[in-house]
């Protein structure tokens, strides 16, 4: 386990080896604010986006039944590690908090382990706070099936509105 | 069987038997256990793909929006006009408890949740007031102006959903308890079926292993029983064989004590015979030889059977002419056929002309001897009609019929039966159903061939059996009975036995066979005698006192060495068994002769090894045939005298030379053509001359394959028959 936590640490560091770009400023509301162990901001002392900035980063879209829909639903949006890696991030765990003020905690090997996207559409439309909008924390069920329980269904945080890092 | 032995087997029966119930039992449990861990597999899958989302967690945070929306509503109201930021926050957290209605109404919860009344009613109920509030707040998200009452309407509206998804969150809390009770008691019910089956399935391996253990008891216990009951049959069985070795030792010794007598009383009749006597005490003398011949008869009869009984009987095999043996037969029971009023006929088959056979004459003249009586016996004033033919040309078959009273159907089955220790006794024998034909059937059977009767009551009977047999030519057509003491040799002549009768006739034999006789009375006297003496012929008992005739030949042997002679050392014997044989042979003696010996017989003993018909100690058995036929040699010495004989011998044998050449060039090259041609010049040659034995033995090669040193062999044989004629010329 502290093997495995080691070597996703190292994985990220690997990656916050590339010299991040500076965040630009967002244009268009913004729907997420990072904040916590980062090294990238472009707002006081977090970091903060707009759509067109997560529509940018490097996605996936993703078919899979959930407990909340019916049927097979295509999820697309930034994986969470890419997301990560924009702001810098340099932590274990992720509070993820949603608009009604529900939070929960997420390690940050979730996001190293899996294609853990922060869904931004669902079966190709933008998602509004009434269909679970804007962000939606979506693991790949589709990938890994044994996600399927409990213990990730309560991480699988909808109505996203902020992640803090925590070291 | 004994009762411990038939008890452990009933109990290892049973003892099976409740191990394949107990086995069974098992099986069946472990089947129901693992139909078990099937059920609760299968449930366990059924559980991870009902995976759902919390029902109650769903419900509560419906519960709680609800409340949210309701309290910032009415903060919102108390404070009007209200601000832009409350508006903006207003409508997201109607669009937050929207988005939880549809979760509701969407998620996949437990079935049993999903269907029941109250959560459906309550759903429906819960989402027609919040959906009734859509158009209110869609104005307010589109910054539509805001009217005081419409949003104190919807704030009542919202404040009354509290009660009701309050009332929804204790259902549902409720009916999942229930779920979650019901679950767990499902899981108690099966892991208490389970315990119970377990526990049954090890009682039963339980009671499986006790009940392997108690059989692995039971079957060591009856190995045991088994191994004392092999234990006792063996020793049963030893002592029986003991028994039964007695029993045959004792029928050897009677045997022998018998003989012995008798030996004295055949020998003793048949000086009278040749005495002087007035023609009524010369007709007594005849009934003595006669019954002691038939006394002597049932003895070996008895010894035959404990022979056959033993499976060591020793059959003979010598050429006879069936004819001639038949004739003697029926001239034995002539004088009882005469005195029944019997005719006697005799038919021999034209195909037996000129041919002997070769078998065992003596158990067949007993055979057909046995027969032959019992037919004269039971027929009177009526017909007793032997047949001697060839059925087959190796199969020989003698046939008695006569006119009789006939044998009963229900007696015929067990009409060749042994007699048993009950029912047994000699006398038997003349009721034509004891051990007379028992033994027949014995002897015949013992000698390959078949033995059976066609009868009915009140007509007559027809015994019949048939031998397998080789026809030989027969070497003389006809001879007549001579004179034993003809043309003897006089020879210097030891006899070496402790009976004083049978010394007696012995040496009453010898001298009026013109010999010079010694005797002795033991074997040392007897190894003393032909130490001083120079015999040519020894007769040696042996069964004496002090040194017994085995010990005595080997010493006279051993003195032999020095002196570089060799006399005929022949045993007098009454047991001629095979043992006896080999120990004569191992002794270093040449013949043996069995007792009680006559007068005949003493005559071919004196005349030489070649000329006697006493056994040569030999597993050759033809050699058992006499080497020089004398008879015809006294038929050709009176046809051409003795000088013409003797050239008729000499051109024999310049002839066989040059045929034996021929012989030996043919069988070089293997031409059997020529070999065969060779073979029966001889043949014929030597069998004209009397050389029976020689002879036989080149009809007989000519029917064998050719071996190499077939020439050797004939060499050899002629040596032989040259050096007995010269003997019998120089004689």
């Amino acid at each position: 386990m502290r093997a495995k936590v080691l070597a996703s640490a190292a994985a990220l560091a690997m990656l916050f080896c590339q010299p991040a770009l500076a965040l630009d400023a967002p244009t268009d509301p913004v729907i997420l604010t990072i904040t916590g162990a980062i090294t990238e901001t472009n707002s006081d002392g977090a970091a903060v986006f707009d759509l067109p900035m997560l529509q940018d980063l490097p996605g996936r879209t993703g078919t899979m039944e959930t407990p909340w829909t019916e049927g097979e639903t295509a999820f697309d949006g930034p994986l969470l590690r890419a997301l990560l890696a924009e702001v810098g991030a340099h932590g274990k765990t992720l509070r993820v908090t949603a608009l009604n003020d529900y939070s929960a905690e997420v390690p940050v090997s979730d996001a190293t382990d899996y294609e853990t996207i922060l869904a931004l559409a669902m079966n190709g439309k933008p998602m509004s706070v009434r269909d679970k909008g804007p962000l939606f924390m979506v693991y790949p069920f589709d990938l890994n099936p044994e996600l399927y329980n409990e213990k990730y269904f309560s991480r699988s945080v909808w109505q996203i509105k902020a992640i803090e890092v925590i070291e | 069987m004994t009762p411990a032995l038939r008890h452990s087997r009933r109990a290892i029966k049973r003892a099976g038997r409740e191990t394949t119930f107990l086995v069974v039992l098992s099986a069946v449990l472990m089947a129901i256990l693992v139909a078990t861990f099937g059920y609760l597999y299968a449930r366990q899958n059924a559980l991870q793909d009902g995976i759902r989302e919390d029902a109650l967690w769903a419900v509560y945070q419906l519960d709680r929006e609800a409340r949210t929306l309701a309290h910032a509503m009415s903060a919102a109201q108390s404070q009007w006009p209200v601000e832009a930021s409350r508006i903006t926050e207003l409508s997201l957290r109607y669009d937050i408890l929207y988005s939880r209605l549809s979760i509701l109404s969407n998620a996949k919860y437990e079935t049993s949740l999903a269907s029941s009344a109250g959560f459906v009613g309550s759903r429906a109920s819960i989402r027609d007031k919040v959906l009734g509030l859509e158009p209110f707040f869609n104005a307010m998200a589109s910054s539509a102006p805001l009217d005081r009452d419409e949003f104190a309407v919807t704030t009542s509206d919202l404040l009354a959903l509290i009660p009701i998804t309050e009332r929804m969150l204790t259902d549902t809390n409720t009916s999942v308890s229930a779920v979650r009770a019901d679950a767990r008691a499902e899981v108690m019910r099966i892991q208490q079926a389970t315990a119970l089956l377990v526990l049954i399935i090890a009682v039963s391996i339980a009671l499986l292993i006790l009940n392997l253990m108690r059989q692995l008891k039971l079957t060591r216990r009856t190995t045991g029983q088994l191994e004392e009951a092999a234990n006792e049959i063996s020793k049963a069985y030893t002592a029986a064989e003991a028994g039964n070795r007695a029993k045959s030792e004792f029928m050897a010794v009677m045997g022998h004590e018998i003989r012995t007598p008798l030996n004295a009383i055949l020998g003793m009749t048949e000086l009278l015979a040749h005495a002087d006597l007035p023609e009524e005490d010369r007709r007594g003398v005849k009934v003595i030889a006669s019954s002691g011949q038939a006394l002597l008869e049932i003895i070996n009869e008895i010894l035959d059977f404990a022979k056959i009984e033993h499976g060591d009987l020793v059959l003979e095999t010598i050429p006879f002419e069936p004819g001639k043996l038949a004739e003697d037969a029926m001239e034995v029971v002539a004088g009882r056929a005469a005195d029944q009023g019997d005719r006697l006929a005799l038919e021999v088959s034209s195909s037996l002309q000129g041919l002997a056979v070769l078998s065992d004459p003596t158990r067949i003249r007993r055979v057909l001897l046995n027969l032959l009586s019992n037919a004269v016996k039971f027929t009177q004033n009526g017909e007793v009609r032997l047949h001697v033919s060839l059925p087959a040309p190796n199969r020989i078959r003698f046939e008695i019929a006569d006119t009789g009273i006939g044998i009963s159907a229900e007696a015929l089955p067990r009409l060749f039966n042994p007699f048993t220790q009950e029912d047994g006794t000699i006398s038997r024998r003349f009721g034509g159903t004891g051990l007379g034909l028992a033994i027949c059937k014995k002897t015949i059977e013992a000698m390959g061939g078949d033995i059976g009767v066609q009868s009915t009551a009140g007509s007559g009977s027809v015994f019949w059996f048939e031998l397998p047999v080789e026809t030989v030519q027969a070497p003389l057509a006809d001879t007549a009975s001579i004179d034993p003491s003809a043309a003897l040799p006089v020879r210097n002549i030891l006899v070496v036995e402790d009976n004083a009768v049978n010394r007696d006739v012995a040496q009453r034999f010898l001298k009026k066979l013109g010999q010079r006789v010694t005797m002795a009375i033991d074997g040392l006297e007897g190894v003393s005698q032909a130490k001083a003496g120079d015999f040519d012929l020894i007769l040696m008992d042996m069964q004496m006192p002090v040194m017994d005739g085995l010990a005595a030949t080997r010493e006279i042997r051993l003195h032999e060495l020095q002196t570089g002679k060799r006399a005929r050392i022949v045993a007098m014997t009454a047991n001629a068994s095979d043992t006896d044989r080999a120990l004569c042979m191992e002794a270093g003696m040449d013949a043996f002769v069995a007792k009680p010996i006559t007068l005949a017989r003493l005559a071919e003993i004196v005349r030489g090894p070649e000329a006697s018909s006493s056994s040569p100690i030999s597993s050759d058995t033809h050699s058992d045939y006499p080497v020089i036929d004398q008879e015809r040699r006294l038929e050709l010495t009176e046809a051409f005298g003795p000088d013409g004989l003797k050239e008729l011998d000499e051109s024999f044998f310049s002839d066989a030379a040059g045929i034996l050449r021929a012989l030996h060039a043919a069988l070089s090259v293997g031409d059997a053509a020529s070999a065969d041609r060779a073979l029966h010049s001889l043949k014929g040659a030597s069998a004209n001359l009397g050389f029976v034995d020689f002879s036989t033995f080149t009809e007989r090669a000519r029917s064998e394959t050719l071996r190499a040193d077939l020439g050797t062999e004939i060499e050899k044989r002629l040596a032989t028959i040259r050096e007995a004629g010269e003997q019998a010329h120089a004689a």
